[in-house]
C-alpha cells in the first residue's frame, strides 16, 4: 500500500488512542492520592410501624440521616450512589441484610444530606423470614459507591449499630412514630415529598368518590 | 509527499499529540477539571491532524530524483499506444497539483 493521507491520519489515530489510554491510567493513579474526609451520622428515630403479616414480619423505621460527602468528590469522580443497610440476625438466618433507601447523587454541591425523617423507599424494605422482629437489635449501614470517569469503582461503609425494634407490634402508620424504648407514639411530620404524594392520593380517592 | 516529508510528518504528528497530553494532564489535574482535560488533549489531535495529515508543501522539499529513461526504441514502438496513455495520466495529475485535492495526495 502507499503512503497517503489515510494512511497518516491512521497512524494518528492509533497513537492519540494509545495516548489516551496512558492519560487514563495517569488519571487513575491521582485518585491513590486523594484523602476524602466525609461525615456520615445516623440516628434511630423511631419506628412507624411493626407488622404481623402472613409468615413474615415487617418493620416500617425512621431514621435521621446527615452525611456530607463533598470531600468523596475529586476530579475523577462521575457520580456518587449511596444507600443505607438494614441487618438483624436472628436464629433461621445468622445475616438478614436489607437496602431500605439509595441514592444517586452527581455533583459535589449536592453531596451534603440533611435526612431527618428517613423512611423506607419501598414499602416491603425490612421483613423477616419469621416473626423475630421484635425487640430484635439491628445495625444500620450507610454505604456509598464513589463510581469514577476512568478507573476502578470502590466503596465505604459507616456502620451504626446498638439499635432496637419494640418489643410489641405497632399499626403503620405515616408520621406516628414510636420512640426507641419508649411506649408513646408521636406525631413526626413526613417529608415534603411523601406529603405531596399523600395530598395527591387523596385527591384522586376525592375523583372517585365525586364520579 | 516525498520520503522525507514523511518521516517529518510523522515526527511532528507524534510530538504534538505527546505535549498535548501531557499539557493536558497538567492543566486537568491542577485545575480538577476532567472535562477540560479531554477538550485540550482533543484540541491537540485536532492540530495534529491539520499539521500532518495534508500533503504541505514542507513535506515535498526532497522530491525523489529519477534516473532519466532509457531510449528503447524497439519498445517504444512497439507499446505506443500504452506510452500515450500514461502520457495522457501524467497531465491529469499535473491539473490536479494546483488544487486543495493535491494536499491528499489525489
Amino acid at each position: 500500500m502507499t503512503h497517503s493521507w489515510v494512511s497518516r491520519a491512521n497512524a494518528l489515530a492509533t497513537y492519540a488512542g494509545t495516548v489516551l489510554a496512558v492519560v487514563c491510567l495517569a488519571v487513575t493513579a491521582t485518585d491513590y492520592f486523594h484523602r476524602a474526609t466525609p461525615a456520615v451520622h445516623c440516628d434511630f428515630v423511631g419506628t412507624e410501624g411493626l407488622q404481623k403479616e402472613f409468615g413474615h414480619d415487617r418493620g416500617y423505621i425512621v431514621l435521621n440521616l446527615t452525611a456530607d460527602l463533598r470531600s468523596e468528590f475529586s476530579w475523577n469522580t462521575k457520580q456518587l450512589f449511596v444507600y443505607v443497610n438494614v441487618e438483624f440476625a436472628t436464629r433461621k438466618n445468622a445475616h438478614n441484610n436489607m437496602v431500605m433507601w439509595s441514592a444517586i447523587i452527581e455533583d459535589k454541591n449536592e453531596a451534603v444530606l440533611r435526612l431527618p425523617t428517613l423512611r423506607p423507599q419501598y414499602p416491603y424494605a425490612i421483613t423477616d423470614q419469621g416473626f423475630n422482629l421484635r425487640d430484635r437489635e439491628f445495625n444500620v449501614t450507610v454505604a456509598y459507591n464513589v463510581m469514577p470517569r476512568v478507573g476502578a469503582l470502590y466503596t465505604r461503609h459507616h456502620k451504626f449499630t446498638g439499635f432496637r425494634f419494640p418489643g410489641e407490634y405497632q399499626a403503620p402508620a405515616l408520621g406516628r412514630v414510636r420512640r426507641p424504648g419508649s411506649d408513646v407514639i408521636e406525631e413526626v411530620p413526613a417529608s415534603r415529598e411523601e406529603a405531596e404524594v399523600a395530598a395527591y392520593l387523596e385527591g384522586l380517592e376525592q375523583e372517585e368518590a365525586e364520579a | 509527499m516525498d520520503f522525507k516529508g514523511q518521516k517529518l510528518s510523522e515526527t511532528v504528528c507524534v510530538w504534538i499529540i505527546t505535549v498535548a497530553a501531557v499539557l493536558a494532564f497538567l492543566y486537568g489535574y491542577v485545575k480538577q477539571d476532567f472535562q477540560a482535560m479531554m477538550v485540550l488533549f482533543g484540541g491537540g489531535c485536532t492540530l495534529a491532524f491539520v499539521a500532518t495529515v495534508p500533503d504541505w508543501p514542507v513535506y515535498n522539499k526532497d522530491p525523489v530524483t529519477w534516473l532519466p529513461p532509457k531510449e528503447d526504441a524497439a519498445r517504444r514502438g512497439g507499446n505506443g499506444s500504452g506510452g500515450r496513455g500514461a502520457g495522457g495520466k501524467g497531465g491529469s495529475k499535473k491539473k490536479g497539483s494546483s488544487s486543495w485535492a493535491s494536499l491528499f495526495g489525489f
